[in-house]
């Protein structure tokens, strides 16, 4: 075990050292992986199917903050701050759906339901009527919010009646002198005497349930209850697949890695492949082996060391890849499962190296086969384009290749949730081809090297 | 001692080894010799173990030389160089002590000696990829010895190197024999085996020509001296004399020139000046395998 050991971690240092090896089999699954994920995009957790809408905030006062704000906190809009001319020219060019710009002199109107309700601009892409429709309806959310922001603001209150007072104090005639005007305010210091009283009681009842205020909290001391016109409840209409459709399978993808990290998990295992069954030729021809060959050791362990280099180096490249993926938002479901695919592929493509490095007798011979193999299993066995995209046809040709069975271990335990039970037809299939590729490629090189 | 009896091995239709005989005294430097295809390879292949024979038994120190234990006490140095070019000479010393079991202090010990051997010191952490071909074939060498092996297997080392690595190859091997090892060595250069052998067995088409020393083959299988005399150019005819003469040079052949040239001078025949050329090894080969080109 200690020579075999040896052996592998020779040819894995050996490869490690060139740089073409350390590129196909490190460099370019990584870019396979990313790069596809990022063009499909697709499900990413974040809100890429809202609305997105430019926003012009010409006020900049607390009340145009809190108005935008509650725009962004709407799961079907996503605003993007801009300056005017700028909006104006996305919307033009259609990037974005539409702009709403929120004038100077917003804030001292808004939400006060007693003044002239203040202006608010709004451009939409004409060809998006009916999301023009919803982004006023957004609007009117907010504004609500706003409203309520007002009334239930006690610090606000009581300076709106004050101002009002100076006002009516200062005033000879018109609306301000006026008496019936005087008990409106009246009312209204009643009206916002009460709801504070109301707020300070609601308060304290939570403060004995909680045990605990929040004092750096500002919007929670100053703001109240949002004003709703309506109690909105959701109804369940979501879509139902068949089981086993293309549609079933994609509501498991959580996000575009789940789909892009076991394609590129394979990339780098065929990268492997290649090059350790080059290695197995060089050494022959450049003598190495002979050396081995006369060393206190059968040519069994020869093998082994080869076939362990490779099995360390394929697990390596799937860990790495793992790595990487959990880092963009890769979360495989079943941890442990993974780890049982990742040793039954790293199995299988050991043999399947043993094989390509039986091929030829020259390094172009066995270099040129085993990429020809490889894209061959690439392309039908999901490596290229992901299983259940593929035509019917070609998914029924694809059960020869290992790739798929490679592809199917690795996403069984990423995102398709495979049980114990659905994960043993492919463990099989990738115990068997491996096995029978050993058995096959160390018989062919103990005939070939004598 | 090394021992062959009765060899063959066959690939296909091709008799690459054919009854070969023959046995290496322990301590000696055994020269190879045969032209392309003779079946040194093959030869060299089975006493290492690398190949089975058909039949036949070849032996080192009374082990079957194909078993694990013979196989610890052999060191090559393959014609092709046998080391690998991303590592450095540490790391090739290192990994093949490894896997003949040197470990600890002991394999520290041997790696030193092998790069002071073979003077690569200075290069012991770079990578072998960029050395020259002498250096290359030092380290080949070095690799060979890096187990103190009883039996030294070195196949044409001296293939492309410089002269004056060469010559540096040559002491090493010197210095090999003065340890006792035996060395079974094979080149196609006569002068190296003149030189490093003990013992030459020459082969061809599988089967054992000729073996002895140097000195007992010239002797059993010499072919005349090779003498060209000149005697001027107003002398046309040498008589009786074996050879021919051309334009005042007297050429001819004999197994004792002295009593040609000895009657030449007793018929009135001055030589003004002559040259000589004795059998050697390579007459000796050449005769033995011919003159003509092998595939």
């Amino acid at each position: 075990m200690r020579t075999i050991w040896k052996l592998a971690m020779k040819d894995i240092k050996v490869l490690s050292r060139d740089k073409a090896t350390v590129f196909f089999v490190v460099g370019f699954p990584l870019l396979m992986g990313i790069f596809f994920g990022v063009v499909m995009g697709g499900p990413d957790g974040g809100k890429s199917n809202a609305m997105k809408i430019a926003v012009v905030d010409e006020d900049n006062t607390e009340m145009s903050n809190r108005f935008i704000k509650q725009l962004d906190q709407n799961d079907g809009c996503e605003v993007v701050p801009l300056a005017r001319d700028e909006a104006i020219d996305q919307v033009r060019k259609g990037k974005l759906t539409g702009m709403i710009a929120v004038p100077a002199g917003f804030g001292e109107s808004a939400g006060l339901v007693w003044q002239s309700p203040p202006e608010i601009q709004v451009g939409m892409d004409p060809s998006r009527q009916a999301e023009g429709a919803m982004a006023q309806g957004f609007i009117m959310q907010a504004m609500g919010n706003l409203i309520g922001d007002r009334m239930f603001n006690p610090k606000q209150n009581r300076q709106m009646v004050d101002d009002l007072r100076s006002q009516m104090n200062a005033a000879q005639d018109g609306v301000m002198a006026d008496e019936n005007f005087k008990r409106m305010v009246d009312s209204m210091d009643a009206l916002f005497d009460s709801i504070n009283e109301l707020d300070e009681a609601e308060k304290e009842n939570e403060e004995k349930v909680s045990g605990e205020q929040d004092a750096t909290d500002e919007e929670s001391s100053d703001a109240g209850p949002s004003l709703q016109f309506a109690n909105i409840t959701s109804i369940d209409v979501t879509r139902v697949a068949e089981p086993g459709s293309k549609s079933a399978l994609l509501q498991k993808v959580r996000t575009k890695w789940d789909l892009t990290f076991p394609q590129a998990m394979v990339w780098g295992i065929l990268g492997c492949v290649a090059s350790f069954a080059i290695s197995i030729v060089r050494e022959r021809i450049r003598g190495t082996y002979h050396r081995l060959e006369v060393a206190p050791f059968s040519k069994a362990h020869i093998v082994a060391g080869k076939g362990l280099a490779c099995f360390l180096t394929v697990l390596f490249v799937i860990v790495m890849l793992l790595a990487v993926g959990y880092f963009l938002g890769l979360r495989p479901r079943n941890p442990a499962m993974l780890l049982v695919a990742s040793v039954f592929v790293s199995f299988c493509f050991v043999g399947i190296m043993l094989v390509i490095s039986v091929l030829g007798k020259t390094e172009e011979i066995v270099g040129g086969a085993g990429w020809g193999v490889n894209m061959v299993m690439a392309m039908f066995g999901g490596g290229m384009v992901p299983l259940m995209f593929l035509p019917k046809s070609i998914q029924t040709i694809s059960n020869l290749s290992p790739v798929k069975w490679a592809v199917l271990a690795l996403e069984g335990a990423i995102w398709r949730g495979f049980s114990i039970a659905e994960m043993m037809m492919p463990l099989t299939i990738l115990f068997c081809v491996g096995a029978a590729c050993m058995l096959f490629g160390s018989w062919r090189l103990n005939a070939q090297t004598g | 001692m090394i021992a062959l009896k009765n060899v063959r091995k066959s690939f296909g239709e091709i008799q690459a080894v054919n009854g070969l005989s023959f046995e290496i005294p322990t301590g000696g430097t055994f020269g190879l010799l045969g032209p392309n295809g003779a079946g040194k390879t093959t030869t060299i292949r089975m006493l290492v173990g690398a190949l089975t024979p058909d039949s036949g038994t070849l032996e080192i120190h009374s082990e079957n030389a194909s078993s694990i234990s013979a196989r610890a006490r052999i060191g090559v140095a393959p014609q092709s160089l046998a080391l690998y070019e991303s590592l450095t000479p540490r790391e090739n010393l290192k990994f093949f002590g490894e896997i003949y079991g040197l470990s600890g202090s002991h394999l520290k010990e041997r790696i030193q000696w092998a790069l002071d051997f073979s003077q690569l010191n200075d290069r012991a952490n770079s990578r072998a990829g960029t050395f020259s071909g002498g250096m290359k074939r030092r380290l080949n060498l070095a690799i060979a010895l890096i187990h103190d092996p009883d039996v030294l297997l070195l196949d044409e080392p001296t293939v492309g190197v410089d002269p004056q690595s060469r010559n540096h190859i040559f002491e090493c091997i010197e210095e090999l024999k003065s340890q006792s090892k035996t060395i079974i060595y094979t080149t196609h250069y006569m002068e190296e085996v003149e030189r490093l052998c003990n013992q030459v067995a020459i082969m061809d088409k599988g089967k054992l020509l000729a073996c002895g020393s140097p000195e007992e083959l010239i002797a059993q299988h010499a072919t005349a001296a090779e003498v060209i005399a000149h005697v001027g150019e107003e002398i046309h005819s040498v008589g009786d004399l074996p050879g021919t003469v051309q334009e005042g040079v007297w050429r001819f052949e004999s197994m004792n020139p002295f009593v040609e040239l000895n009657q030449a001078n007793n018929n009135g025949i001055a030589i003004k000046s002559m040259e000589m050329k004795q059998p050697n090894l390579e007459s000796v080969f050449l005769n033995l395998t011919g003159r003509s080109l092998r595939d």
